[in-house]
């Protein structure tokens, strides 16, 4: 069996958990086993790294933010050079094709770049005296040390949108991944260490649901950034409420619209609700998973959108292959969860266009599918599958399509695809979601902020929004009138 | 050390060095031996600068440069700067030849804050936003932001590489490219930094380096093919630049221009931190600052004692002319240039004449071109040398007694380019600092620009900013989109 770090980074060092306790990752393009020594890290672990942390925030703070920045650069420099080693890590553990793996890290490489140039750029506002008598200065400074929790989908940008803004910000951090894919991040606190980052600035923390609720819960964490479920971003912000009422961001899921208009180019169209929808097995937060299709081209739509279905799921294969484009999902609990949904469709006698089991007997493959006009109180139409699995549904007018695109309690994404300028416009501007694509499926863009609306989530990643929710203002009044001594 | 003997001495256009079409070249003279410089550097003419113009106008609208974003465009501007870094020494040691600065200032200080400045603007090539509002009215509206297109930088002799940085890293972070022009006093460490862009891999046409003097840089100033030029020098050539880009195409002109600061020092000033600030401070670069703090205005009850210790440090300085500028202890050089030099003793004579001498005042006759540290106690306020630029080491010294005579004397000028002030009072630190009226106060320090924060001039020291993102913001234009 290969060797893989698999200790807990802390205080730039590797060290194995305090309690001894571990855990297994599991492969699953085959269901074979990856490793059983990934350490959890126990209380005591957070305790230790907050403490290792909270010693470095007192000199990081201070350090002036263009060597800050060098360090980034530095890092992600580094990181280029170990882009194959870190997208197989990434790969084996929860199914993501390898060249995808590698696409989430260039966009990691990007943000830590993007980043390190606003280091030295945070500007406060000055206010004169006007009247007043007092010289105000409105300053902003960093939190202390901050926490990220990942999910498992997308763990490398995930590391760019928690760490990058937060160390350039001039806070310390600790970040958690999720159980199914941690061995990629931890091969990243080698090439912090190398870039130069001091000690307790940046630690790397494996661990389940117990390690989160320990970080959510710490008094001397300032701010929580989680990335997952609503169940577990409700428990998160509980607990941050319960403990010292620390700042918390959540991206939690959504069940986004894609709206095709009859006046849509219908070949884009169909590339993006298939090929860019079933990206990493449509396990992406923002993916269109209700197509709601125009009648005037719904049948044309529709028989294309099967045809490419049809084609993906037989290029189906394994995601170590760089000709692999969709892989398996990411474990047998997530495989599970999305062959219930399946199942639940079928047995309420929703019609399955194409796919609807599972690719194979072997490993973790589930066939990309789509469910035509399910019931819009069923399961699959209104709860978050976050799997292969597309409904489609078709609308008259616009106004019935914008009324069925919010009847949601998500607000993550929304697309619309349509050649009229005007119609793009008004549509866009009447949608309950954070994130909107016109004639494209939703992508991370270095410079707008990702997050939702709704029960999707609030605060904001990657930006300038991104940065700001990693300082905290301070005002400050000087009394222009006080007396001499 | 030896001084170096390799230089460039052609035009770098589109990424390669040319011989000019012109025949013109510059004498360039080694201030400290008055020897000249076996470099032959070709002066750019019409030709020359048509033929830049047209490298960086394709370079702008289709080639490479045109397609990069800017986290793309961030990359070459970062390599740069590590270039520019790791030649510090060759770069500093070309400008202390051709101008006479002390190699440990150019090395260590200057040619740093021009990787600096790459750095910093890199970081904002990829941040150009622009503005959305809502349609309240039925019609939405943006506010786009764009590159200007072709921008010319020309820079004066007395901290040459710096300008390298101030001028050329914001064009380019915005998308732009850029045409430099370094005074035809001190041309040979900017031209050797072609070798640095093929290096780092600009596309040909995005940076391009011309020489010339007054001539030169009225074809750039002048030309129908520039979007906006960037001029760093004196008031009155200033003007001239302004006066040729609205008579040719109306570009959009930045100047950076003269100034005649005063430093102001009240009776609670920590006086050692005021002493180092107005005298070593005024002395750096031999007084060849546009934001020297030529005036120094003390309180009263203070002032027999401070002048003292001005003079001392002065004397101290005085005391180490004539030294080698490449030597790395040297920290007092001479003027840059014969014309230079001979402005300079021609103010001096003219304070003589006015009575005010208290020491200094004449020239280090051993060798090249030094000027004694020299000041100048209350002179005539209506003397030249107490109202104009001398852009040397020539210091006037005036007294006060009350907050609003010192506030007066300062903003008795048309100039308005930096303003020192020594006090230990905070509100008093804030109160005078908002009523003086200069583009740049620096509080109980010698004033540096620092690259965050805009650096420009009020009234006749300028126009428009550099540095920080005000400067940022002056090589985009903005365009109104309105959608209904």
């Amino acid at each position: 069996m290969a060797s893989y770090q698999t200790n807990l980074f802390i205080n730039n060092e590797f060290v194995p958990s305090s309690t001894g306790e571990t855990f297994e990752v599991y492969n699953p393009v085959d269901d074979s086993l990856i490793t059983n020594a990934v350490q959890v890290a126990s209380d005591a672990d957070v305790d230790t790294a907050v403490a290792a942390a909270k010693t470095a925030f007192k000199t990081w703070r201070k350090t002036p933010s263009t060597q800050r920045a060098a360090m980034m650069i530095r890092y992600a420099n580094l990181l280029e050079k170990h882009l194959d080693e870190v997208a197989k890590l990434e790969s084996i553990c929860m199914g993501l094709p390898v060249h995808l793996a590698k696409f989430l890290l260039v966009l990691q490489v990007s943000n830590f770049r993007y980043f390190a140039g606003m280091a030295d750029k945070i500007a406060g506002e000055t206010y004169p005296e006007d009247g007043d008598g007092y010289f105000k200065m409105v300053n902003y400074e960093p939190l202390g040390v901050v926490a990220g929790i990942a999910a498992w989908n997308a763990t490398q940008l995930f590391v760019g949108w928690k760490i990058a803004p937060a160390v350039a910000a001039g806070n310390t951090i600790i970040f958690k991944t999720s159980e199914k894919s941690p061995l990629a991040v931890l091969y990243l606190g080698a090439l912090f260490k190398e870039a130069g980052f001091p000690p307790g600035v940046i630690n790397l923390l494996s661990g389940a649901a117990n390690t989160g609720s320990k970080m959510a819960s710490h008094m001397d964490i300032a701010k929580i950034s989680f990335t997952g479920s609503i169940n577990a971003g409700r428990q998160v912000q509980i607990a941050a409420a319960k403990s010292n009422l620390k700042i918390v961001t959540l991206e939690l899921g959504g069940k986004s619209a894609s709206i095709i208009f009859n006046d849509a180019n219908i070949e884009n169209a169909v590339t993006h609700n298939s090929q860019n929808f079933l990206f990493n097995s449509a396990q992406t937060c923002s993916a269109g998973s209700r197509i709601l299709v125009q009648e005037g081209v719904a049948a044309a739509f529709i028989e294309k959108l099967k045809a490419a279905y049809t084609q993906i799921a037989a290029s189906m294969g394994d995601p170590a292959l760089a000709s692999t484009f969709m892989g398996p999902v990411a474990d047998q609990a997530q495989f599970s969860r999305v062959m219930e949904f399946i199942d639940g469709a079928k047995a309420e006698g929703t019609e399955v266009l194409t796919g609807g089991g599972r690719q194979g007997n072997k490993g973790r493959f589930i066939q990309p599918t789509i469910l035509l006009n399910p019931d819009k109180n069923s399961r699959v139409y209104t709860e978050e599958i976050f799997g292969p699995v597309v409904t489609v549904k078709t609308f008259k007018t616009e106004d019935e399509v914008i009324e069925m695109a919010n009847n949601t309690v998500f607000g993550l994404a929304a697309t619309v695809y349509t050649t009229n300028l005007t119609r793009a416009m008004r549509v866009t501007s009447q949608l309950e979601a954070g994130l909107v694509s016109v004639n494209s499926s939703h992508t991370a863009l270095l410079q707008t902020p990702w997050g939702g609306w709704k029960e999707s989530g609030y605060g904001r990643e990657g930006g300038i929004h991104g940065f700001t929710e990693y300082l905290q203002t301070k005002t400050v009044h000087i009394n222009m009138n006080a007396p001499d001594n | 050390m030896a001084a170096p003997t390799d230089f460039q001495t052609q035009l770098f256009l589109n990424n390669k060095y040319v011989d000019a079409k012109s025949k013109e070249t510059l004498s360039l003279v080694n201030p400290f031996n008055g020897e000249p410089i076996s470099a032959a550097v070709q002066v750019a003419g019409q030709e020359d600068i048509d033929l830049a113009v047209s490298y960086a106008q394709v370079a702008f609208k289709s080639g490479p440069w045109s397609t990069y974003t800017g986290a793309q465009r961030a990359v070459y501007l970062n390599k740069l700067a590590d270039l520019i870094d790791a030649n510090a020494h060759k770069l500093a040691a070309l400008d202390s030849l051709c101008m006479g600065a002390p190699i440990a200032v150019a090395e260590n200080f200057v040619v740093p804050q021009a990787a600096v400045a790459f750095r910093y603007y890199a970081g904002l090539a990829d941040k150009i936003e622009g503005d959305s509002f809502a349609a309240e009215d039925g019609t939405y509206r943006i506010v786009r932001h764009e590159p200007l297109g072709v921008c010319a930088g020309i820079a004066p002799w007395n901290v040459p590489m710096i300008y390298v940085g101030w001028k050329i890293a914001p064009a380019l972070a915005a998308g732009n490219t850029a045409i430099f022009k370094a005074s035809e006093s001190s041309p040979l460490a900017t031209l050797y930094l072609g070798k640095l862009v093929i290096e780092a891999g600009f596309p040909p046409g995005v940076i391009q380096f011309v020489n010339g003097g007054g001539k030169t840089g009225a074809l750039l100033a002048s030309h129908m093919g520039i979007a906006k030029i960037s001029f760093t020098g004196s008031t009155s050539v200033g003007k001239i630049v302004q006066k040729l880009a609205t008579e040719s195409n109306m570009k959009k002109v930045t100047l950076e221009l003269g100034g005649k600061s005063a430093a102001l020092v009240f009776e609670d000033a920590n006086i050692p931190n005021a002493v180092a600030g107005t005298a070593d401070g005024f002395l750096l670069n031999s007084g060849q600052m546009c934001l020297a703090t030529s005036r120094l205005l003390v309180q009263e009850s203070i002032a027999t004692p401070f002048i003292e210790a001005v003079k001392a440090r002065f004397l101290e300085a005085a005391s180490k002319l004539g030294s080698d500028p490449l030597s790395p202890t040297t920290t007092y050089g001479p003027m840059a240039n014969k014309a230079q030099f001979d402005r300079v003793l021609s103010y001096i004579n003219i304070g003589k004449e006015g009575g005010a001498l208290a020491i200094g005042g004449a020239s280090n006759g051993n060798n090249g071109l030094f000027i004694e540290p020299t000041i100048f106690v209350n002179p005539d306020k209506n003397s030249r040398i107490y109202k104009e630029e001398i852009f040397g080491p020539v210091l006037c010294i005036l007294t006060f007694k009350t907050e609003e005579e010192a506030l007066e004397l300062a903003n008795d000028t048309n100039t308005g380019l930096s303003a020192g002030l020594y006090t230990s009072d905070l509100n008093r630190a804030l109160r005078v600092s908002a009523k003086l009226e200069s583009g740049n106060v620096a509080i109980n320090s010698l004033h540096l620009p620092a690259v965050n924060v805009p650096f420009g001039g009020w009234k006749e020291s300028g126009s428009g900013q550099e540095l920080g993102r005000y400067g940022f913001q002056s090589y985009l234009k903005m365009k109104s989109v309105h959608i209904k």
